[in-house]
């Protein structure tokens, strides 16, 4: 016996699962059926942008089993298959997103096993695959604006004076700047530039 | 140069004064400086008729003639330092206006012949006259690793290069552990300073001396002549 809603992992779908056991010849979703809509699916496409769902509907080889001449009849297991989309479907829409359903197909009983007899609820479904556009990447704000910073080192200035020291002739440190004069040892200048 | 020599004229006492300024900003760490204000100055050579102290008075003076300078600064990427050479070469005026007077009192010179005799005489003058000259080379890195090849290109402090002790001269230009170093090669010119300022952005100037020869130890009254060429170390700053 399958499960009513088999979770289907590994499509990319943001959700997606076998809603079995439909009733033999009918398109009535079950209770769990509608849960399982109401939530993940309502979820995956009222929350994003741009959202779609494909559906891919099953019948059992035993089908319209009751109708005329329907068991075992092709056609009519693939127009019950489709019926059974737009029961999803319309339980869909019902939520009022702008969903599409760009694939709605409809299987019928090509893909079922067993005898002509056959009616395992596996094959009495509806597969759903519920899709979205992911949201857009946020654009990163602008940075905000820094006052330009000054990143300057700095200035130097380099001053190199030469002269013979001889205690007879001018005084060679009056032609320094004062502050660079300060800085030198008085003990150092005084043997040499006294008579100044 | 006075056309006849004063009675009271006592052989002159020359001194040698040149000095050289550059100054530059760095925009960024690694950009290229912008240069400013570079100058090389002669100094002036006086003659006096005494000491000073005993009431000379100057009886004429000359400026240098300066040959040949150069200051530049340049980013160097494989050192991480910015290097600064300064040079330059001075000559003695002296011999040279000496040598001209002597042609300006040949008699009966003719006056074509006069002036060829002037530009030999300060042409042969200059050239037998030694050059004083200098070549420093300085060296702000970002990093307070000097390696062993570059300290071993600096010479010990010795003899009258007196960079080695300053009193009261600091071994820091800013706060910081960046590196400045550097050497000089100077040739007679026994007495030489070199000052570096340093003006953080936004900040104020502060000024270190880097290098101080006085020529204690050596013969006067021609100490320069037997003292150098020499090479000196400079006092290594942090910044």
């Amino acid at each position: 016996m399958a499960l009513d809603v088999q979770v289907i992992t590994g499509s990319g779908a943001l959700v997606a699962a076998r809603l079995c056991n439909f009733p033999t010849g009918k398109t009535t979703l079950l209770g769990s059926h509608v849960a399982w809509l109401d939530s993940a699916v309502r979820s995956a496409v009222t929350g994003l942008p741009n959202p779609w769902v494909d559906l891919r509907g099953y019948a059992s080889h035993l089908g319209f089993a009751q109708h005329p001449g329907g068991l075992g009849n092709t056609a009519l297991n693939k127009q019950l298959s489709f019926a059974r989309c737009e029961a999803v479907k319309a339980r869909i829409v019902s939520y009022g997103s702008k969903v599409s359903f760009p694939m709605e197909w409809a299987v019928g009983d090509a893909e079922s096993s067993g005898t002509m007899l056959n009616d395992d609820g596996y094959w009495r479904a509806v597969d759903v695959y519920a899709y979205a556009t992911p949201p857009p990447t946020p654009i990163p704000p602008p940075p905000v604006p820094v006052p330009p910073t000054s990143t300057a080192v700095g200035t130097f200035q380099v001053d190199l004076i030469g002269w013979i020291p001889q205690p007879e002739v001018d005084n060679p440190l009056a032609l320094l700047p004062s502050f660079i004069t300060s800085l030198l040892p008085a003990g150092m200048a005084d043997p040499f530039f006294g008579g100044g | 140069m006075p056309t006849g020599t004063p009675g009271s004229m006592r052989p002159p006492v020359r001194t040698f004064r040149g000095s050289q300024h550059l100054d530059f900003e760095i925009p960024s760490w690694g950009a290229a400086p912008t240069v400013g204000l570079k100058t090389t100055v002669p100094g002036v050579t006086t003659c006096l008729n005494n000491r000073r102290a005993a009431g000379g008075v100057v009886t004429f003076s000359l400026t240098a003639n300066l040959l040949a300078s150069s200051a530049t600064v340049t980013f160097s990427s494989s050192d991480n330092w910015y290097e600064v050479n300064l040079s330059g070469m001075v000559v003695d005026p002296m011999p040279a206006a000496a040598a001209a007077a002597l042609v300006l009192k040949l008699p009966h010179a003719p006056f074509g012949l006069r002036s060829r005799l002037l530009r030999e005489a300060f042409e042969l003058s200059t050239k037998a006259t030694p050059s004083l000259t200098w070549d420093a080379t300085i060296r702000i890195q970002q990093g307070a690793t000097l390696s062993l090849v570059v300290a071993a290109n600096y010479a010990l402090f010795t003899g009258v290069e007196d960079s080695g002790s300053l009193p009261g001269a600091s071994s820091a230009l800013a706060p910081g552990t960046d590196l400045i170093h550097g050497k000089i090669h100077f040739d007679r010119w026994p007495s030489a300073v070199i000052f570096l300022s340093f003006t953080p952005s936004g900040g104020t100037m502060v000024t270190q001396p880097i290098f101080f020869s006085s020529g204690l130890g050596v013969p006067r009254p021609e100490p320069a002549f037997i003292e150098v060429p020499k090479l000196c170390k400079l006092r290594q700053l942090t910044w």
